[in-house]
């Protein structure tokens, strides 16, 4: 495992054979996450990449109709495709919120999905997973994705690099630690450094920092011309407040505890509550960011499909 | 005042108070404890209900703590105790009797509240005062005493409760009867020893009398006058009405009235109200005796009685401001004449006095216009009857025979009058169906003639209506008047039929029958001066007036006016029982007249005069044609005058007539004295219960909002 303040890279050593076990369910369901998505994830490809031709090949169910060379089908009756390879390809950056309040989660046991991806347990559980079905996206279409899990202990980076490795090493990196601590967002975002401008940062994080929540950062990589994207987690609960009888509420991050009586309290909660939501896309929206709210009881494959439109048409 | 407890020691109980404010200190505990990670949105809010929180968790502490406290005191029985003024001479273990006046004077009132609410109020602290099982009675009286259910009795509550229901009252104040009633319930139920409150305005109209020798001497009255110095009054003493001002053609009401107190006597209003809405206001201007006059002077009113009232503004005694009066007004009546025996010159005709008598000429206030006719130019009395006919010595009546039955059947009155041209057989023969007796001959007294006669007439029962004028004079007459000759008649009277009058040799003078709806009254004489002297007596002009009214119904109901509140009027009613007739009171209210109680001459007894105003007396018509009746008399009655006089009663007299009555109030003196005490004791049990169920509620709500 690999866990340290210092960027690191390269698959986890000496893993655990049940942490082995749980990255492996966890690349199966960001798979069905993928598949789930559909036919959205396949327009997708080589939007975004470089577009210089390459060679044909036979066409197959999925691929993208715009590419079918027509002139060649007139002479030979034949589907072909033509391919194109990319001058540089796009850089996927994922950041990774890591921080103690990613391991709340009231979800764990609503049924699976239409397409049998099973409920996330954890914000942090929907946040890895989301984020292993967004590597696999871009990996499929060329893109090289890199990460950093970010929490209290520190930052875990995997460099950007193509191939279907990434992904393993993500899932693996993605179960060793739990989430804890406080992530600075902030400070991961400013050390991160980023060649040319074809990159694309996403964010995937609660924003429940109460110092910054790294927008701001954020915002100098979009301004930089960068696509910067956020993909907010966040659990059903956080907004229903759904407690009744008098509780004991203990912070996830060390912000200490609070007994109270939430009924007496309920309404203004969620009040507060909704205009921090409103806020944080607020902020999004005039810095340039794109903004996913990824509400933890909904299907992540459909969260997926979104974000991949978004990206698509914009 | 003092809080007292049943049982006390409950009151430890209130160590439970404990346990709200052990609930309040540790009962917040939480269920569950929960990790969560939005706890600065939960600081936020939570600051922002705290205070409201930090007051309603004190509010609850309270309210609880009530409760408790409540149900703790609740079981201890708590009561309040305390000392309070009551009428003096109170004995709270002695059988009390209590005397409530409620006549005409206890309206007087002083800043709204009258001296009858008073003595209900101080009656109800005189029952508050007595320990559990001392036996009380209440007794109301003005001119008749009734104990008031359930009498003697040691249930308060019930006593209490009719002290609610009682009213006042507008007759005179009988205290006399008062006391005997009350020691009548004493002596009935074997009570020796007693205490009897009067509990009145100090105004008696009937003092008692001849009790000094059989009042139980265990048995004190105390004698309350609640009016005191209070005396204020301004009220009519008396009311006539004179006719005749101006040739017959206006009445003047002469009024007097007297002003009681300090209360201002100069330019007081005296409004005379008629019926038809019409007033006529003058000011009274009392000297310094505190009398005062005025007159009105009015039209003549229309026939028959109109309902009047006299007002004075609402003073001191409000139930004698308005003075209720009957104007009696005659009504036209039309009476035919019909003479059998004209003679040479008018002075010698048959009804020459008759017609001087009932009408003597222009100027004259009498309204009955009569007609004189000859009977030999006479065929047919169709149309032209009247009310009243007068058949005076007419030698055949054959050829009116049926007109008159019917006439009389329809209600119509007819006279007859004899003299030398009847034919006692001829008039049996025809007129048999309508004469009280058949005629049998004529009989001679003396020489024939009046001059010489002995004969005279019998004093009249001045009871009938024909003869209740000559009460105030003129009855003596009647034994003057000579008779020369008189028509006899048989002994045996027929159906209806009765003798009004008698000579003084016992024939019958004057005989009455009903027929129909109609009445005949026969004079076995003449009504010239052949056989007797009657018309040159003075008593003819008004026996001859009588006569006719009496006959057509219109005679003024005499002696109605002036009745005071209680008194007891003989009203005429038709003598068949088939027929209803009633009486309306001032109130509305219709008093039926049971026509069986009606004397032999046809007046029924009516008592029920217990309000001041005017009464009126109806009954149906036999015919039918008049259902709700016919009114047939108005009378007024008004409170008695010593009510209004608010003369307190001389206390050397009621000391001398009740032997041990001690009298309370009316005098510098009786204010210094001692008022009783009375210790009251409230429990605190429903103010309790209700505080305990006004906290619990809160407690409710609270907790309600919280959860």
């Amino acid at each position: 495992m690999s866990q340290t303040s210092a960027p690191t890279a390269g698959p986890v050593p000496g893993l655990a054979p049940e942490l082995l076990e749980q990255a492996k369910g966890l690349i199966a369901v960001a798979r069905g996450v993928v598949l789930g998505a559909g036919h959205g994830v396949h327009r997708s490809r080589h939007l975004g990449g470089g577009a210089e031709f390459s060679e044909y090949k036979a066409y197959t169910p999925g691929d993208d109709l715009r590419h079918v060379d027509w002139k060649v089908h007139g002479r030979t009756e034949k589907y072909v495709v033509r391919r194109f390879e990319s001058d540089r390809q796009t850089a996927v950056h994922l950041l990774l919120d890591r921080s103690g309040s990613m391991a709340f989660g009231t979800t764990g046991a609503l049924p699976a999905s239409q397409g049998g991806v099973p409920a996330p347990t954890s914000k942090w559980d929907a946040a890895r997973t989301f984020a292993l079905a967004l590597t696999y996206v871009f990996l499929r279409q060329g893109d090289r994705v890199g990460a950093i899990l970010a929490d209290g202990q520190g930052r875990d980076l995997i460099p950007v690099r193509g191939g279907q490795r990434q992904a393993s090493e993500l899932a693996q990196r993605a179960v060793v630690a739990p989430p804890a601590g406080d992530a600075n967002l902030p400070g991961v975002l400013e050390e991160l450094v980023i060649r040319g401008r074809r990159s694309v940062v996403i964010v995937v994080s609660d924003l429940l920092s109460e110092e910054d929540t790294g927008l701001e950062a954020l915002a100098v990589h979009r301004a930089r011309g960068r696509e910067a994207w956020v993909v907010h987690v966040v659990d059903p609960a956080e907004i229903s407040f759904p407690y009744a009888e008098p509780t004991r509420f203990v912070g996830l991050e060390g912000a200490g505890e609070l007994s109270l009586n939430p009924r007496e309290l309920a309404r203004i909660y969620r009040e507060e509550f909704a205009v921090h939501l409103a806020r944080q896309e607020r902020a999004c929206a005039d810095a340039g960011i794109k903004y996913l709210r990824l509400v933890t009881d909904q299907p992540l494959d459909e969260a997926l499909a979104r974000f991949v439109g978004e990206r698509t048409w914009g | 005042m003092g809080l007292s407890w049943a049982l006390p020691w409950m009151l430890g109980g209130l160590a439970l108070l404990a346990l709200p404010v052990f609930a309040h200190l540790t009962g917040y505990r939480e269920v569950r404890t929960v990790e969560f990670p939005t706890l600065r949105f939960l600081r936020a809010s939570e600051f922002k209900v705290r205070r409201r929180r930090r007051l309603e968790s004190l509010l609850l502490l309270l309210l609880r703590g009530l409760a408790v406290a409540g149900v703790v005191m609740l079981f201890a029985r708590p009561s309040l105790t305390w000392t309070a003024t009551a009428l003096a001479g109170l004995d709270p273990t002695r059988t009390t009797v209590v005397l409530i006046d409620t006549s005409a004077s206890m309206s007087a009132s002083d800043a709204g509240q009258t001296v009858f609410d008073e003595a209900r109020s101080e009656a109800a602290s005189l029952l508050d005062g007595l320990v559990d099982g001392t036996l009380a009675a209440v007794i109301t009286f003005d001119g008749s005493a009734a104990v008031v259910p359930p009498g003697l009795t040691a249930e308060r509550e019930r006593l209490t409760r009719a002290l609610d229901d009682l009213e006042m009252g507008a007759g005179r104040t009988d205290l006399d009867r008062a006391l005997r009633r009350a020691r009548e319930l004493l002596r009935d139920s074997a009570v020796g020893s007693a205490n009897v409150f009067v509990l009145s305005d100090g105004t008696a109209t009937e003092l008692p009398a001849g009790l000094a020798d059989s009042w139980p001497a265990e048995v004190t009255v105390h004698y309350h006058d609640l009016l005191g110095e209070r005396r204020t009054n301004r009220f009519v003493t008396d009311a006539t009405v004179r006719g005749g001002l101006k040739r017959g053609e206006g009445i003047r009401v002469e009024v007097e009235a007297r002003a009681v107190g300090p209360r201002p006597t100069r330019g007081v209003p005296l409004t005379l109200g008629l019926e038809d809405g019409v007033e006529v206001v003058s000011d009274l201007e009392f000297d310094e005796s505190g009398e005062a006059s005025r007159s009105f002077s009015l039209p003549l009113p229309p026939s028959g009685q109109r309902r009047a009232t006299l007002t004075v503004p609402t003073d001191g005694v409000p139930a004698d401001d308005a003075w209720p009066l009957v104007l009696e007004g005659d009504s036209d009546l039309s009476v035919l004449l019909v003479s059998g025996d004209g003679g040479a010159n008018p002075r010698d005709d048959e009804v020459w006095y008759l017609e001087k008598a009932l009408q003597p000429g222009p100027g004259s206030p009498s309204r009955i216009r009569p007609r004189v006719v000859k009977a030999e130019e006479l065929r047919s009395i169709a149309g032209g009857a009247g009310d009243v006919v007068f058949l005076c010595n007419v030698a055949d009546p054959r050829p009116l025979v049926s007109e008159l039955e019917g006439f009389v059947k329809r209600g119509g009155g007819l006279f007859i009058s004899v003299g030398a041209r009847v034919d006692p057989d001829l008039y049996n023969d025809a007129l048999g169906s309508l004469l009280p007796a058949d005629f049998t001959e004529i009989k001679t007294r003396g020489r024939g003639t009046f001059e010489e006669a002995p004969m005279g007439l019998s004093l009249p029962p001045m009871e009938q209506d024909v003869f209740r004028v000559f009460r105030t004079g003129g009855a003596g007459v009647f034994a003057r008047v000579g008779f020369g000759k008189v028509m006899g008649t048989a002994p045996r009277l027929k159906a209806d039929s009765d003798v009004l009058l008698r000579y003084t040799d016992g024939l019958p003078a004057l005989l009455d029958r009903r027929v129909g709806e109609g009445r005949v009254l026969v004079l076995t004489s003449s009504v010239d001066d052949d056989w007797t002297d009657l018309p040159v007596r003075s008593i003819f002009v008004s026996l001859a007036h009588q006569i006719a009214r009496s006959l057509s119904g219109t005679l003024l109901l005499e002696g109605a006016e002036g009745l005071e509140v209680g008194s007891r009027v003989s009203l005429p009613v038709p003598p068949d029982l088939e027929r209803r007739a009633w009486v309306t009171g001032p109130d509305g209210y219709e008093h039926t007249l049971d026509p069986g109680s009606a004397d032999a001459e046809g007046r029924a007894p009516f008592a029920q005069t217990a309000i001041p105003g005017h009464y009126r007396l109806f009954w149906e018509d036999r015919s039918g044609r008049e259902p709700d009746g016919r009114l047939r008399a108005v009378f007024s009655v008004r409170v008695p005058l010593d009510e209004s006089i608010l003369v307190p009663a001389d206390r050397d007299l009621l000391l001398d007539a009740v032997p041990g009555l001690v009298h309370h109030g009316g005098g510098a003196s009786v204010a210094a004295e001692e008022p009783g005490k009375v210790v009251r004791t409230a429990s605190l049990a429903p103010a309790m219960l209700l505080l305990l169920a006004l906290a619990m509620l809160g407690e409710v709500f609270l907790a309600g909002r919280r959860a």
